[in-house]
């Protein structure tokens, strides 16, 4: 029976299929609201659907330079480990997995697909995606400092005086004392979060690892075909495993009884997340060069998540 | 049971690569103004492509001139299968003014069989999307008789 | 950090986007536009002009003779064209239009053709100018599409090469005195001239078929144009220089 249900939490809800088919249906609203603010049509919302079952049809294509292993496992370990971190994520009410060390299990898989792109891009032996990978890098270096400070604040905030990286201990903190969003002391938080969101998923204005016609696309140079899909799909995960993170840790506390109710408003949270700082900050800005990017996040956005931080650690 | 559906993706989701071979730019810039909010061209579900790994349907302007005709012949192997090549402006289809120069090596049918091609010196954007149009529906046949 | 096009992107995203429809809407706004040519084959008279301006030689010519004259199919490829409009402008009749039609997108060669076939009935005869009432005025010199005529006002020539004439006829509708027709070429045979012979009889004696037959006491001078060989024995013979070689005047 545990079995069964373990199962269905894994491959339906709100495992591989849920997430894959929302991840990709926020992909669309991103692109749709980008054009919209444009001033254009843009594509309609299933457009990443039919971009990911093209790509299956296509064929795939193995450079004569590349390691054959490392090239074609590398977007399967990305795929695996974002259907994993959406196990860890509650909706309000509902947990699939739950421990005590939920935050620091999250923060580890999630530089995973990160780390897939890197040795992925570094498996095609193109010079272009050597370039991407050093890039991805210095990315991933760039945002993962504010984002272990916005995680160690929610933490703290939870706890009292403890640090509670239990996402379930989060959750139900946040239904008593009202969501996290609403506490002052962690607003700075909260900007600093949206600021990494664009950054972990990799759209503009921080999209100088991948997806960019100076370097011919970077690390993804390479693929073609069902690799090249699931590089797409993990993208479109990502997006949903962010905004899902996001309106874990800042909305939490809203209960609205029904639990097909619940996962109502959290889709919709999430799609307004995803419209406000993924698609806005994608229409207004141009691309950042890497020294900018690195400086921005550990000046600025760390800045705001230290102060949040501080805040919280002097009990405020 | 995908396969229904990975073919009508076929044609609903093509990705340009642009080959400018020796090209004035008169056509490169009415192809890039049909992404433009007036044309649109990403409705249909049309983006540029950065590599032509991940390209379905290869635009070429510019009548072939010799030095731009080996990367060419290089740059069209690496796209993988189902492509489409479409010749956008009279140059690669003729040469153009240029026939016949001792460096253009025009048309372009000598190097790969061309599916549709774009008439005008430049063409309308208006015309380059319905070429892009058919062209994807060519790719959704091609699909198809490939796996049959 | 400056956002300046914050504002305006959240009021596009409420109101209607600036996209055209596809497929477009007709014939909007195009004016001149140098889109399909249109051929009018009934208008043509085989010129040669169009050919002569095209710089990427798009336009090719096949005759094929028939009965009567020449079918002539004139082809133009959209595919080298340029659309420069060039021989819409050079062309006299107004056969060439560019009309405003953009979608030329095709699949197969045979999609971006045009062409048309005109029936060109055969022309007898040369280029002749009656020179005494010519102005050589170089009009039909200037219009020529083929260079074949020339003329020069300060020593009243005006010459024709027939090598280079297809007999198109625009000269003769630019002529201002209309001195220009297309005539048969006449004969060719010796020519009597009657004022300055003395019947001396040499020509008969040196005419070796014997065609010419002159009586001294009659005065009257004959040639048998059959047997004449055209030698010009007897021109050459004549002392008063009463016989040439030219067209015969009937």
């Amino acid at each position: 029976m545990i079995i069964i249900r373990s199962l269905f939490y894994i491959l339906i809800f709100p495992g591989v299929l849920f997430t894959a088919a929302f991840g990709l249906f926020l992909a669309g609203v991103d692109r749709k609201v980008v054009a919209r603010m444009q001033h254009r049509i843009g594509p309609p919302l299933r457009q990443p659907m039919y971009d990911f079952f093209k790509l299956l049809g296509k064929e795939t294509i193995i450079p004569h330079a590349a390691n054959k292993i490392a090239f074609l496992a590398a977007p399967v370990i990305g795929f695996v480990s974002l259907a994993l971190i959406m196990l860890f994520i509650p909706i309000f009410n509902f947990t699939a997995f739950s421990g005590s060390a939920d935050l620091i299990v999250i923060l580890y898989l999630i530089t995973i697909p990160g780390v897939a792109l890197i040795v992925g891009g570094s498996s095609s032996g193109s010079p272009y995606a050597g370039i991407g990978i050093s890039r991805e890098m210095v990315t991933m270096m760039a945002y993962e400092l504010p984002f272990v400070l916005i995680l160690l604040a929610v933490a703290r905030k939870a706890g009292g005086d403890t640090l509670a990286f239990s996402m379930e201990t989060i959750s139900k903190w946040q239904a008593a004392n009202g969501s996290m969003i609403a506490q002052w002391s962690m607003i700075p938080a909260a900007i600093a979060m949206l600021l990494v969101i664009p950054a972990e998923v990799g759209t503009q204005p921080f999209d100088v690892a991948e997806a960019e016609t100076e370097i011919c696309e970077g690390p993804l140079i390479e693929y073609s075909g069902a690799p090249l899909g699931l590089f797409k799909l993990n993208t479109a995960m990502k997006m949903l495993v962010m905004s899902g993170l996001f309106t874990s840790l800042f909305f939490g506390g809203i209960r609205t009884g029904f639990y097909i109710l619940d996962v109502i408003v959290f889709m919709l949270i999430c799609v307004a997340v995803t419209i406000v700082c993924m698609s806005t900050i994608h229409a207004v800005t141009a691309r950042l060069k890497i020294e900018h990017l690195f400086k921005f996040f550990w000046t600025f956005v760390s800045g705001l998540a230290l102060v949040s931080l501080i805040l919280v650690w002097c009990g405020l | 049971m995908f396969n229904k559906l990975i073919n009508d993706s076929a044609a609903k989701s093509p990705w340009l690569y642009h080959i400018n071979s020796g090209s004035c730019n008169g056509c490169d810039i009415e192809l890039v103004a049909c992404l433009t909010p007036r044309y649109d061209a990403e409705r249909f579900g049309f983006k540029l492509a950065g590599t032509p790994r991940h390209a379905d349907i290869v635009v070429v302007s510019g009548p072939i001139t010799s030095q731009s005709r080996e990367r060419l012949i290089r740059t069209l192997a690496q796209v993988p299968e189902p492509k489409c090549v479409v010749s956008l402006g009279s140059c690669p289809k003729s040469g153009n003014v240029f026939k016949g120069s001792y460096s253009v090596e025009a048309p372009l049918d000598n190097y790969c069989h061309v599916d549709v091609s774009v008439a005008g010196c430049t063409p309308k954007p208006e015309a380059i999307m319905e070429g892009l149009y058919k062209a994807a529906l060519i790719l959704k046949e091609k699909r198809e008789a490939m796996h049959k | 950090m400056m956002f300046p096009f914050l504002k305006t992107a959240i009021h596009n995203a409420f109101t209607k986007p600036s996209t055209e429809a596809f497929p477009c809407p007709e014939g909007e706004g195009l004016g001149h536009y140098r889109g399909r040519i249109f051929f009018n084959p009934e208008s043509c008279v085989d010129c040669g002009m169009c050919i002569r301006v095209c710089s990427p030689a798009a336009i090719t010519v096949e005759r094929e003779e028939v009965e009567g004259g020449v079918n002539i199919t004139r082809t133009f490829d959209l595919t080298s064209c340029t659309f420069c409009a060039t021989c819409e402008d050079f062309c006299e009749e107004g056969s060439i239009k560019m009309t405003t039609d953009y979608h030329m997108v095709g699949t197969k060669h045979e999609d971006l053709i045009v062409s048309g076939t005109t029936f060109k009935k055969k022309v007898l005869g040369n280029l002749v100018c009656d020179q005494d009432n010519c102005i050589y005025c170089g009009l039909c010199a200037r219009n020529c599409p083929q260079n074949a005529i020339t003329v020069d006002r300060t020593t009243k020539t005006w010459t024709v090469d027939h090598e280079k004439c297809v007999k198109c006829g625009i000269c003769i509708g630019k002529c201002p005195k209309k001195v220009l027709k297309f005539e048969e070429p006449k004969e060719e045979g010796v020519v009597f001239d009657a004022e300055k012979c003395v019947y001396c009889t040499l020509c008969a004696k040196k005419c070796p078929v014997g065609a010419i037959e002159v009586d001294r006491a009659t005065k009257t001078w004959t040639i048998n144009r059959e047997n004449c060989i055209k030698c010009g024995a007897c021109v050459k013979g004549c002392p008063k220089q009463a016989l040439s070689m030219g067209p015969i005047e009937d």
